[in-house]
């Protein structure tokens, strides 16, 4: 039998490991991936909590938590790519 | 214990992704791996009864997952190699799509083959879900679509602002 605590505490370790991302590697592509991994364990303890208690507010939670990291990472990946860019123009230009 | 099963693989699966993003020195590998961790977290919500849920993670994180190799390659990995990363993503794509529809199923031993689609939701999870959004939640809704569209518009002005900018030095 599968109970919440077991869902919460992957949760904690998919956290733990986003949180080890983001402060051990420094290519800013990785840390964004770091934080979309927090934000998804974040989501799993709602989907968890909500169909345990059977609530809806969960779920619309967890759709805002996917609609928050796709629009955080788009726009993040986007300057990485760009700060990346002009770093390359000024090293190949100094 | 048929429940457990699953479960573990699951959750060994989605570990096992985090700690592909963590350890792996590759960038596009990264993403790949980020990929694997986000289906199995879309099995997992399969096997909450959250089809919904696990039908849009699966989407989100296969564009999110499309978007950060386009970047990656585009930028950093040579072209012989692309081919190789878009099939990597698109094996692991299939693989895990089908080891959702046999999870979702609730027996591992079934046929996958017989097993309802991935994206079969039942119609009153969702007209239920609908009703909630537009009833209770229609500002958090308006919100969230006005973040979306707002996200999509700066970043694709970012983008083609440092296209420009690209441009202009490899001209000078």
């Amino acid at each position: 039998m599968i109970l919440p605590s077991h869902y919460l505490l992957l949760s904690a370790l998919l956290f733990a490991v986003g949180i080890l991302t983001i402060t051990a590697r420094r290519h800013p592509m990785v840390v964004l991936l770091g934080i979309e991994l927090m934000l998804q364990a974040a989501s799993l303890a709602c989907v968890a909590l909500a169909s345990w208690f059977q609530d809806w507010g969960g779920e619309i939670a967890v759709l805002a938590v996917m609609v928050l990291a796709a629009v955080q990472l788009a726009i993040g990946l986007v300057a990485a790519v760009a700060c990346g860019n002009q770093q390359a123009d000024r090293e190949s230009h100094p | 214990m048929i429940v457990a099963a699953p479960f573990a693989l699951l959750a060994a699966v989605a570990l096992i992704g985090a700690g592909g993003i963590l350890m792996c020195r590759h960038t596009a590998r990264c993403g790949l791996f980020f990929l694997v961790c986000c289906l199995a977290l879309a099995g997992l919500y399969g096997l909450l009864n959250m089809h919904y849920i696990a039908v849009v993670q699966s989407v989100t994180s296969v564009c999110v997952a499309g978007l950060f190799l386009t970047l990656c390659t585009s930028e950093h990995v040579a072209r012989a190699r692309i081919p190789s990363v878009l099939w990597c993503a698109a094996i692991a794509l299939v693989f895990l799509t089908l080891t959702a529809q046999a999870l979702l199923r609730g027996t591992l031993g079934e046929s996958v083959l017989r097993a309802p689609p991935i994206w079969a939701v039942p119609g009153e999870h969702i007209s239920t879900l609908g009703r909630e959004l537009l009833e209770r939640y229609t500002i958090l809704l308006a919100l969230l679509a006005l973040l979306l569209l707002a996200g999509i518009l700066s970043a694709a002005y970012m983008l083609r602002r440092a296209s420009r900018a690209g441009t202009k030095g490899r001209k000078e």
